[in-house]
């Protein structure tokens, strides 16, 4: 009997010892990031250009080209997805095919971002002659956020019980009718969070920006699909590894944090989401 | 909702169309980017005989490759794109090795390059690459700022240490092991750093490699054991260059000689230039893209003619 | 009977487009595999697979050691990650006050999929000198690498494997503690084997992620010109990603490098892919039961 209390004491001190580590690294490296980044930020650095000779200047065209590329990408990959969740949750039969082809959507999930990013640079940029260029990185993106928007939307919407698609078809709703009004709709909050984590992984993409869409210091905004742009990761990337002095260090933390709160806001509405959709199911 | 066996042979047939479908739609476009680049080289020409009149050129320029030549191509393309308010410039880095495969490939306008091209790939008429030289540059040896056990080596010791046959500082009265760095295979600055200074050998598998001249530099200037190399132009306050067998890698010595450590910078188009890397190149050439290469710390072409 | 006959056209032009919305994706997802393969193809053989050095500069592309070294460098970060992931989980689901976990388990799941540049830019910042300052040496290391990808992958298997633990039915917890056992135990002995497929699912996935990380990785491990297998915790040591990353901007188009470069990508999609099967397989707890089986044959051999 003592044994076991003795037991529980030293459980739930190590217990409460490793998360305290766990969740305090957690914050650690936010608050740091936080507290080194936001030196640097005021309004002149979020609305200016680079300036990589003397690594000063701002980080407006790399805001605003993560932006596009974000859009780009999630301009692609949802429709999509969203399309191919529906054709297999809704209008495909469970058979061997859509098997397989779960299978490999959920393996090509897997494919590291450099190995995609080696992709669209031989084939969208070289190949294709897209160039290096705000399309070719788009279009790699999505590649990348795509099976996760399959994957994601396709489990939404099996998750919504056979019984409202039933009941819909009784009252003589069309396949169709039954598939937008009923099964879309209930099924969008869980897509929503897809589409909103698919977009978070996009903005923090380094590889992908850095081989296939533009040096990253770009100084001006693309002003076609076609013209190489800049975004946050790389800018922080090459400001960190190649800046040798404290003014560049300084905006890489910058960079970075403005990254990580964009990425936060994005991450945040995911879960508030989320969470009225489970209280909504749970209801 | 079940198939008729009528229905999934016109699913495969639909799924095999979209295939096709998808096929001949990348080979359509990647024709219709030729035509339309061909299209613009030509409305290019016709723009440049107005534009004869109007001094004014537009368009887009990618540029990558060598990050030695790459202060020299911003500070003009920044100066150039305040002349020219229509022509935008987008600078890379990458490394010579980048720059010259970009070039060949075609997939950017102008492949900078401190790595000489072979004879191969200036006669071969499929990349049909054409250099430029725009400047020359040097290789220098650094250490952290505060290393004061050396300053000065011979090219054998040099060698010595990057080959990791010297690999501890107290060689020279200091301590601990010596930090190696080097460079990416394809740089433009290792090939010309090998020529000149590890004759015999390679270099240690052992040394850190770094994609650009500003990692070299970054990478020594945190650490207090490091020894690097790189392109003259890059050395500042943060760490310390050392002098070769006497001589010190500065602008005189390398004007005169002394320092024999040299190399051209070149700037490589994929055939001729169009209308805008043409302007640029000129712009590099001429009196203000020259006095550009000298404020950046590297040596000006009239130097050498 | 009019209208009905113009929505069935409708309902048929909407399937169609739906179809050829899938088609389309999977006619991508296959085009990339297939043309990865294609490009790795003439690199694939023996002296690329067993190869022990990669040195572009002699031609010699073997990944043996590197794939070594990035296993080593990706399972240790992930037991890392696992030794501290797991009981912050069991802490959150069994032992923490309602109001606290409400404000801890939230934040960590805004921490899912952080960029990890930041992460990466972090480890170079401050794990990287940390390292050097406490140990000596370079700094940049095995142990830096599985620092920074434990921190990477830690909200991902705390989140996981708290949502497995809480989805135990409270019946179980109820018995247990009728029973007369410890919170402990009940998590030891019930808790626990229960969720153990859900968080062995998230280690594997976790796993996955780390093995296709490049910059974070990058950025701390050292990266030494002729790849090497780690002799020591401490030293530097260069990755599969890392490889790629280093060399795909000087490659030419075509050659014996470039086609080396797709087959790291082959070789680490296919390590992902088999990761992401065999948990996705675990889920399904036949297949665990029968790993269970399995052991326990062979232990009474």
């Amino acid at each position: 009997m003592i044994d076991a209390e003795k037991e529980e004491s030293v459980a739930k001190i190590l217990l409460w010892a490793v998360s305290l580590i766990s969740v305090s690294s957690l914050f650690a490296i936010f608050t740091y990031i936080f507290l080194r980044g936001s030196k640097v930020i005021n309004l002149e650095f979020l609305m200016t250009a680079p300036n990589p000779i003397f690594w000063a200047g701002g980080i407006f065209p790399q805001i605003v080209g993560s932006l596009y590329l974000v859009a780009l990408c999630t301009a692609v990959a949802t429709p999509l997805g969203i399309s191919a969740a529906i054709f297999l949750s809704e209008y495909a039969r469970n058979n061997f095919i859509t098997k397989t082809t779960r299978f490999f959507i959920l393996t090509l999930a897997g494919i590291p971002t450099i190995v995609i990013g080696l992709f669209g640079l031989t084939f969208l940029v070289y190949r294709l002659d897209f160039r290096v260029s705000l399309f070719s990185a788009g279009i790699a993106l999505s590649f990348l956020t795509l099976p996760w928007t399959i994957t994601v939307s396709e489990e939404s919407m099996r998750a919504v019980p056979m019984e409202y698609r039933e009941a819909a078809l009784a009252l003589g709703a069309t396949k169709w009718q039954t598939t937008w009004h009923v099964v879309f709709k209930a099924a969008a909050p869980g897509i929503i969070t897809g589409i909103l984590l698919g977009i978070g992984k996009a903005l923090g993409e380094t590889t992908i920006p850095l081989m296939c869409g533009g040096s990253g210091l770009e100084t001006f905004l693309p002003r076609s699909l076609f013209e190489p742009v800049g975004g946050l990761p790389v800018y922080t990337f090459i400001f960190a590894t190649q800046g040798n002095v404290s003014s560049a260090v300084d905006r890489a933390f910058g960079g970075s944090l403005v990254l990580t709160l964009m990425f936060l806001v994005l991450s945040a509405s995911a879960l508030v989401v989320r969470n009225r959709y489970q209280k909504k199911l749970r209801k | 909702m079940s198939w008729s066996s009528s229905q999934k042979t016109l699913l495969v047939i639909l799924l095999l169309v979209v295939l096709a479908l998808g096929a001949y739609s990348s080979w359509t476009i990647s024709s219709l980017t030729f035509t339309i680049n061909t299209m613009q080289g030509t409305l290019d020409d016709l723009g440049s005989m107005l534009g004869n009149y109007t001094q004014r050129l537009e368009g887009y320029l990618t540029v990558a490759g060598s990050t030695t030549v790459l202060p020299i191509s911003q500070a003009c393309a920044n100066l150039f794109m305040q002349e020219n308010p229509g022509a935008v410039i987008s600078i890379t880095g990458g490394g010579s090795g980048h720059g010259i495969s970009a070039i060949s490939a075609g997939y950017i306008n102008i492949g900078m390059s401190s790595k000489n091209l072979t004879i191969e790939q200036i006669t071969d008429p499929d990349p049909d690459l054409q250099p430029v030289n725009i400047a020359l540059d040097s290789v220098a040896i650094i250490v952290h700022s505060s290393n004061d056990w050396i300053d000065d080596l011979t090219f054998e010791e040099v060698e010595m240490i990057f080959n990791g046959t010297i690999t501890d500082w107290n060689h020279f009265g200091g301590t601990g092991e010596i930090h190696v760095y080097t460079r990416e295979a394809g740089s433009g600055t290792l090939e010309c750093f090998e020529k000149f200074f590890m004759e015999n050998s390679d270099i240690t598998g052992a040394a850190s490699e770094k994609t650009s001249n500003g990692e070299m530099r970054a990478a020594v200037s945190e650490d207090t054991a490091g020894i690097a190399f790189l392109s003259v132009g890059y050395i500042d306050e943060t760490i310390k260059a050392i002098s070769i067998e006497g001589v010190e890698p500065t602008i005189d010595n390398l004007k005169t000689g002394d320092y024999t450590v040299k190399r051209w910078l070149f700037l490589i188009t994929k055939g001729a230039p169009t209308t805008l890397e043409q302007a640029f190149i000129d712009f590099v050439l001429d009196e203000e893209g020259q006095e550009i290469v000298v404020q950046e710390g590297y040596l000006k072409l009239e130097w050498f003619q | 009977m009019k209208r009905e006959g113009h929505r069935s056209v409708l309902e048929k032009a909407i399937e169609i487009m739906l179809f050829l919305g899938a088609a389309s994706s999977i006619v991508i997802v296959f085009l990339i595999v297939i043309f990865m393969m294609l490009e790795a193809y003439p690199a694939l053989n023996p002296d690329f697979l067993l190869g022990w050095t990669w040195d572009p500069k002699k031609e010699m592309f073997g990944i043996f050691q590197t794939g070594v070294s990035t296993i080593y460098v990706g399972a240790g970060a992930i037991i890392l990650a696992t030794v501290i992931g797991v009981p912050t989980a069991v802490f959150l689901s069994d032992f923490c006050r309602y109001n606290v976990r409400n404000i801890i388990k939230p934040s960590i799941e805004l921490l899912v999929g952080i960029p990890t540049i930041v992460l990466g830019f972090f480890g170079l910042m401050v794990v990287v000198p940390f390292i050097r300052n406490s140990f000596g040496g370079w700094g940049f290391s095995v142990l830096a690498g599985w620092i920074v990808l434990a921190i990477m992958s830690l909200p991902h298997i705390i989140s996981i494997s708290e949502d497995a633990l809480r989805a135990v039915p409270s019946s179980y917890r109820e018995a247990a503690l009728a029973l007369g056992a410890t919170k402990w135990q009940t998590v030891k002995k019930v808790l626990l084997p229960h969720a153990k497929t859900g968080i062995t699912a998230s280690i594997l996935l976790a796993f996955g992620r780390v093995m296709g990380e490049t910059m974070a990785i990058t950025m701390v491990i050292g990266n030494p010109r002729v790849s090497w297998i780690p002799a020591s915790i401490f030293d530097r040591a260069k990755v599969l990603t890392s490889t790629i990353l280093l060399d795909w901007s000087y490659v030419e188009i075509p050659s014996l490098h470039y086609h080396s470069l797709f087959g790291i990508g082959v070789i680490l999609f296919l390590i992902v892919a088999l990761v992401d099967v065999i948990a996705v397989y675990i889920i399904k707890e036949g297949m665990w039961k029968r790993i269970t089986e399995v052991a326990s044959w062979w232990k009474r051999r």
